[in-house]
């Protein structure tokens, strides 16, 4: 299962001394109109996970993302995907997944024919 | 993109931007599918932009749009998996994206193969799946300027 909640984080921190990762996280839909933007490119420390980055996002987006991507539990709502560099992440595989330097990470939305079957 | 042996002159399958692909012309060309004698059958899908919703409220059009990388494998991958479940000779979808005005065709599915029955139930599970599984999105825009990101039924 995967649970997203606790505390805010800084997502303008800065890592000194640490070793880092850029991704790249794309809006698509209704997303890109929460967020204003097509793709945000994120530094992260290196190990950061795929929550890591959920985490981040919701934080900076609000309420409305939260909404939008997290259910009342806390978990990822059914009709939600995550995809990296375009493969769906299947969702027993989201929590602990480690990205990598240079990962385009999509939160794909439900598409025109309903909920998508990972 | 698109694996399958005997189209070679018809365009990959996956998305394309309005324009940039005429579905009606791929149309006119599935002869090049069945035309050597082996199939029996082509059964041909075309998902045209309606000018109602679901609800049956009016619509001025719709926006399609994708994540264009995932869209391209899944949908080479809904084609790769039918033709070999249904023993098919070809399964071909082309989804195009861009503003859509009523009556606009929007996709178009192409299914060959020896046999009727398995024909249709594949372009039956074509459809269905292609609606479901690329990253593909679809934005009804309506007369009074207001949208709705559609996320059941085309």
């Amino acid at each position: 299962m995967v649970l997203i909640g606790g505390s805010r984080r800084d997502t303008s921190s800065v890592f000194i001394g640490e070793s880092l990762i850029r991704i790249e996280v794309r809006f698509y839909a209704y997303l890109r109109e929460i967020t204003g933007k097509h793709s945000e490119s994120i530094i992260l420390k290196d190990g950061s996970t795929i929550i890591d980055t959920l985490k981040l996002v919701i934080d900076k987006y609000g309420e409305r993302m939260r909404r939008y991507i997290l259910d009342d539990e806390g978990q990822i709502r059914n009709n939600i995907t995550i995809a990296i560099n375009a493969q769906k992440i299947d969702r027993a595989r989201i929590e602990g997944y480690t990205l990598n330097d240079g990962d385009v990470l999509v939160i794909i939305p439900p598409t025109a024919g309903g909920a998508l079957p990972i | 993109m698109n694996e399958q042996k005997n189209a070679p002159s018809l365009p990959s399958v996956g998305v394309y931007k309005k324009g940039s692909l005429n579905l009606l012309e791929i149309l006119a060309r599935v002869d090049l599918i069945y035309s050597s004698g082996r199939d029996g059958a082509v059964a041909t899908y075309i998902g045209v932009a309606r000018n109602t919703s679901r609800e049956g409220k009016a619509v001025s059009h719709v926006e399609i749009e994708a994540y264009e990388e995932n869209a391209n494998l899944e949908i080479s991958r809904i084609c790769r998996e039918l033709a070999e479940k249904y023993e098919l000779s070809y399964v071909g979808i082309w989804h195009l994206t861009g503003k859509f005005t009523p009556g606009e065709p929007i996709v178009l599915v192409v299914v060959a193969g020896r046999r009727r029955a398995t024909v249709l139930e594949a372009l039956k599970v074509a459809i269905e799946r292609y609606k479901t599984e690329p990253a593909i999105f679809k934005k009804e825009v309506y007369p009074d300027g207001t949208h709705r990101w559609v996320e059941e039924g085309h």
